[in-house]
């Protein structure tokens, strides 16, 4: 392939469309919700449809839409409820949103991969970047950025203390050190008047950590989060042993971080994704995406039990819900964002695979009403496929779904010891499923010929442990996979040319001699594996990177699509970087000729490697 | 096949005695406003705890009836045979399992029919009694059967031959129901109760994944059935007790002042189909309870005979299938335990060994050899599958700091995973990876075999 073809292909990417085999009904998906100051409105990000629906919280009905950039996700009102923002995740920007006259007055540019926004009330905004690991600070009065603050990979969720000096931010990518380390993830607190991170509080333990809301003191927090349990062989599920859907309560009431499940001993509370807290601090709501719930707890209770010594015990007790749970509520299928109305009497949920928002009776804890976000359009296998993806029904005790691993239909970041291999073996890292479709055989040991083995016989008696997806549900599944659109990749120039490093790097990759003039083996060259649409060969390989825990040296080649946008590399997650793959992990010249290059020369291999 | 039976005398007297009553039972206000299905089983005697000892819990016969209708009517579910009981009804609202007997000396088999009435057929065989059915989400029965020492649990798959036992230890096994989750609830007496102490336990459809419900074992537990709620009401010494999904010990349950005699069948919402002893009377009833309103409403209450084991017969939401792991390919088990330490009860000392033992001859334990805990209290050992086996944990003098005082089974090609020692099924594993998988993990083999690279 050509520079010239392999830019024109990048710019169709960048400019056009989605890769992969975009779902042609577009559904709403709301998922992310946030009120008027008032309560009057409720904004709706409607993921699917590239837009707000703004629902009049006294007729229940949608009274707007606006279209805004592509894939919003999360949302901010301003203190005078005049402007909406909303990150376009997709387009690496803000809306900004007259909430009068429902229109984009200002699209400010922030960071990659935008999903997360909060206000500081000194007209600054934050947007938490998933991609970029960082947080953005525009200046709202200039619309310009300042420097950016790192946060750490999977930057996503962000919200605001009530007197607007402080803003937390969470990541649904832990920070591993060895890939059999335990994940530990943090809250970040930054410190608005400085736009600079004032604390870490830890979360030893935790992976994927959601939403986090905070009391209207601001001295009480709960975030939702997972607590995996990847570095136990997944033999069952019962007793929390695939995964503690929890959340961690902090803030200055309490002085220190403490994790409490959610889940019970043989009822699991899937994937709590957001939190609300009563303005009386009496409630405490959480939605759970895979549960297709909405737990309400005892707010004192829970602060009670946290505040409690010996508390920091409790993080694996799966009898300790019971003093803070009152109810879970069903709600709409997988419930994401959730809004408290101003006196806490109203609950809204976006359940986004449902297309509706649900409302509840804050104080009876009963759904009063059901709203529509979108036309009512038919379900098609690959919507029911993603239904069933992220609901937590199929595995034992509901305890999780397939996006309790494959976060947002891609990746945690984390390598796991899955059981079917032997304890202790074979340590493989979750893959991200982008551009999966043509890229058989799966599994890194490629034993897997097709995703219809793989979501259906190996789920069900390996992960879920209960009947998983069969017959008709099952292809729905595997529809649903292969519709999973690809990121637009931001490696990629729009103008479609390549940089120079990327120039340089393509030369490499390319290269069938060393630089000092050796004739490189076919079988080293890069070409040779990853060539092609998806830069695979389908083939398995070895490439020198086995451990000793491994029982093969042989491994899936995988393919290449946004390959910059990976948590890990190599088949067990080693390789934190790319970079890493050839600095640490190739001393023997197995994975490609590597000794001879400079680490600029792989810095440009890398740069080059991004844009695939 | 269809097998014709014939009526036992004894069964037939019985189930004239029995309509006799049954007709006589006045009818009372505040019945449920849609009239109950249900099945029963009407017996002269009724002996709840004599299956522990190798008895008949039903020495003077019994019958399987289906009451229905607003009058209630009642139709005998297997007219031919000369017993029947245990009624279990498909998830379907279909079909009815049954214990029954053909002839008064014939041992108890479990029997298909269907609810609207058709010929039994025969789901086991052989010449010991087999009691207790249960459906299987996938079609398969589950049952007890009776061997001249104790009870085992078997499985008879639709279209295989072969039966498939579930229990591996000597013991007395009683199958209760099939829980939401798919696994089997069954209770088992707890050998060196000092009695028959029975407690919940369960079981995977596979026979893997043994374990007691809750670890704050009670007096004596049986009897569980679940609620849609997945609450587990049982009985225990006379009175219904309840464990919640939530908790890890029992809670207390509503219910009227009378002795409770077996197990629970949910109407609806707080309403519930119990069997009581009456008052100054050795025979039992059934009686319709209303948890809110407390009142309970007498349904079958005959003279000189027990109305017992109701069950509703309706369809109900099957739990899913339970997708067996077991491959074949794997010989015994590994056991993998994450903290010795983590326990409800702590021990003493610093475990550096664990010994396993298996089942001489006689049913003396052998020892099977020994493994060492590592530093961070995890071990991970291979054992003999379908055989029964014990844990002992040991200091470095070889002393004894633990002994599990029951008999235990792995299913071959099981892979088991413990948070601890007694650690309860509340406690959840924290994420760590057990010093014992470091390195290239392999487990110590502790089979027995001459090739136990750990012996003693």
């Amino acid at each position: 392939m050509s520079v010239k073809q392999i830019a024109a292909l990048a710019c169709l990417a960048w400019c056009a469309a989605p890769g992969g085999a975009e779902v042609q009904t577009r559904y709403s998906s709301p998922e992310e919700l946030a009120l008027s100051v008032d309560g009057r409105w409720l904004y709706v990000a409607c993921t699917g449809r590239d837009e707000i629906a703004v629902i009049d919280t006294q007729t229940r009905r949608v009274a707007g839409r606006v279209s805004v950039g592509r894939r919003p996700r999360g949302l901010a009102v301003s203190l005078d409820s005049r402007r909406v923002y909303v990150a376009n995740s997709w387009d690496d920007t803000v809306s900004e949103v007259d909430a009068h006259a429902l229109r984009v007055v200002r699209t400010l540019p922030v960071g990659q991969e935008p999903i997360g926004v909060a206000l500081d009330g000194r007209g600054f905004l934050y947007a938490a970047n998933r991609i970029g690991g960082d947080v953005s600070v525009v200046d709202l009065n200039t619309g310009k950025q300042e420097p950016g603050i790192p946060v750490g990979r999977g930057a996503s969720y962000a919200i605001a203390a009530p007197d607007h000096d402080r803003v937390y931010f969470t990541r649904i990518y832990p920070a591993v050190g060895e890939i059999r380390d335990q994940p530990q993830n943090d809250i970040a607190e930054i410190e608005t008047g400085k736009r600079k991170i004032a604390a870490r509080m830890p979360l030893a333990g935790a992976g994927a950590v959601f939403h986090a809301a905070l009391s209207g003191g601001g001295r009480f927090g709960v975030a939702a989060l997972l607590r995996p349990k990847n570095l136990i062989p997944t033999a069952h599920v019962e007793h929390g042993g695939i995964f503690g859907n929890s959340m961690a309560l902090f803030g200055p009431v309490l002085g220190r971080v403490v994790m409490l499940p959610l889940d019970e001993i043989e009822n699991y509370f899937a994937q709590p994704f957001d939190v609300a807290i009563s303005p009386d601090l009496s409630r405490v709501f959480v939605s759970g995406s895979g549960a297709d719930e909405v737990a309400i707890l005892d707010g004192r209770r829970l602060l009670e039990t946290a505040a409690a010594a010996g508390s920091e015990r409790l993080a694996n007790d799966l009898a300790a819900s019971a003093r803070y749970v009152l109810a879970r509520v069903a709600v709409g299928r997988n419930p994401r964002g959730i809004a408290l109305s101003p006196g806490g009497r109203r609950l809204y949920v976006a359940n986004r695979l449902d297309d509706t928002v649900s409302i509840l009776n804050a104080v009876r804890g009963v759904v009063i009403d059901t709203v529509p976000v979108g036309e009512t359009v038919d379900l098609t296998p690959e919507r029911r496929g993603e239904q069933s993806f992220f609901s937590a029904r199929f595995s034992f005790g509901r305890q999780f779904s397939c996006a309790s691993c494959h976060v947002d239909a891609l990746t945690d970041g984390l390598s796991w010891d899955l059981e079917q291999d032997g304890f202790g073996l074979d340590v493989v890292a979750t893959r991200s499923l982008e551009s999966l479709a043509e890229t058989a055989p799966y599994k890194w040991n490629g034993t897997t010929p097709d995703l219809e083995t793989e979501c259906g016989a190996i789920s069900e008696r390996y992960f879920f442990r209960s009947q998983g997806f069969r017959g008709a549900e099952l292809a729905d599944v595997v529809k649903f996979l292969k519709s999973i659109p690809v990121r637009p990749n931001r490696n990629r120039r729009p103008d479609g040319q390549l940089t120079a490093m990327q120039v340089r790097g393509k030369a490499i990759f390319d290269r069938k001699k060393t630089n000092d003039g050796r004739l490189i083996l076919s079988a080293l060259q890069c070409r040779t594996c990853h060539d092609g649409p998806y830069s695979t060969s389908g083939e398995l390989a070895d490439v020198g990177t086995r451990k000793i825990t491994d029982r093969t040296g042989t491994f899936d080649t995988p393919h290449l699509t946004n390959t910059g946008y990976k948590q890990s590399y190599l088949h067990d997650g080693s390789a934190k970087t790319l970079k890493e793959i050839w600095t640490i992990f190739n001393p023997h010249d197995l994975h490609g000729v590597t000794s001879d290059l400079t680490s600029s020369d792989l810095d440009d291999l890398v740069e080059y490697l991004k844009i695939l | 096949m269809a097998i014709a039976v014939t009526p036992g005398k004894r069964a037939v007297r019985s189930i004239w005695v029995a309509l006799l009553v049954c007709r006589c039972i006045p009818s009372f206000s505040g019945e449920p406003s849609g009239p109950l299905v249900y099945l029963f089983t009407l017996a002269p005697r009724y002996e709840p705890h004599a299956w522990m000892e190798g008895g008949e819990r039903f020495p003077a016969g019994a019958t399987v009836y289906l009451a229905s209708g607003k009058q209630r009517e009642r139709r005998l579910i297997a007219a031919d045979f000369s017993a029947s009981a245990d009624a279990a009804v498909s998830y379907d609202g279909a079909r009815v399992l049954f214990a029954g007997k053909v002839a008064p000396a014939a041992p108890w088999q479990i029997w298909e029919t269907t609810l609207g009435g058709g010929t039994p057929r025969r789901i086991t065989s052989g010449d010991t009694d087999c009691f207790r059915p249960l459906y299987l989400p996938d079609g398969g029965v589950v049952y007890t059967r009776r061997l001249e020492r104790g009870t085992v649990l078997e499985l008879a798959r639709p279209g295989v031959a072969k039966v498939e036992r579930l229990t591996f230890a000597p013991g007395k096994y009683l199958t209760d129901t099939v829980l939401q989750d798919g696994r089997i609830l069954i209770e088992a007496v707890e050998e060196n109760s000092g009695g028959n102490k029975r407690e919940l336990f369960t079981l995977y459809p596979d026979g893997t994944g043994l374990e007691s419900l809750r670890c704050d074992h009670g007096h004596d537990r049986a009897e569980g059935r679940q609620m849609s709620t997945g609450d587990v009401i049982f009985e225990e010494r006379g009175r219904l007790a309840s464990i919640r999904a939530a908790l890890a010990s029992q809670t207390d349950v509503i219910q009227p002042k009378v002795r409770q005699l077996g197990p629970v069948a949910e109407v609806g919402p707080d309403r519930w189909l119990l069997t009581v002893q009456r008052p100054g009377n050795s025979h039992a009833g059934i009686f319709l309870w209303n948890v809110s309103s407390r009142r309970l409403l007498s349904l079958e209450n005959p003279q000189n005979a027990s109305a017992v084991q109701p069950v509703m017969a309706a369809p109900r939401t099957p739990p899913r299938d339970f997708p067996s792991a077991l491959t074949g390919s794997r010989r015994g088990a590994n056991a993998l335990c994450l903290n010795t330490r983590q326990s409800l009860a702590p021990y003493q000392g610093v475990a550096q060994w664990v010994r396993v033992y298996g089942q001489g001859p006689r049913g003396e334990p052998v020892i099977l050899g020994r493994a060492e805990v590592a530093g961070d209290g995890s071990f991970f050992v291979q054992v003999p599958g379908d055989r029964p086996i014990r844990f002992e944990l040991l200091d470095g003098e070889g002393r004894s700091l633990r002994s599990e005082q029951n008999w235990i089974w792995f299913r071959s090609g099981e892979q088991r995973i413990c948070a601890g020692c007694h650690a309860g099924p509340e406690q959840a594993a924290e994420n760590r990876l057990p010093d014992v998988l470091r390195g290239r993990p392999s487990p110590a083999s502790l089979t027995g075999s001459a090739a136990n690279p750990k012996p003693e």
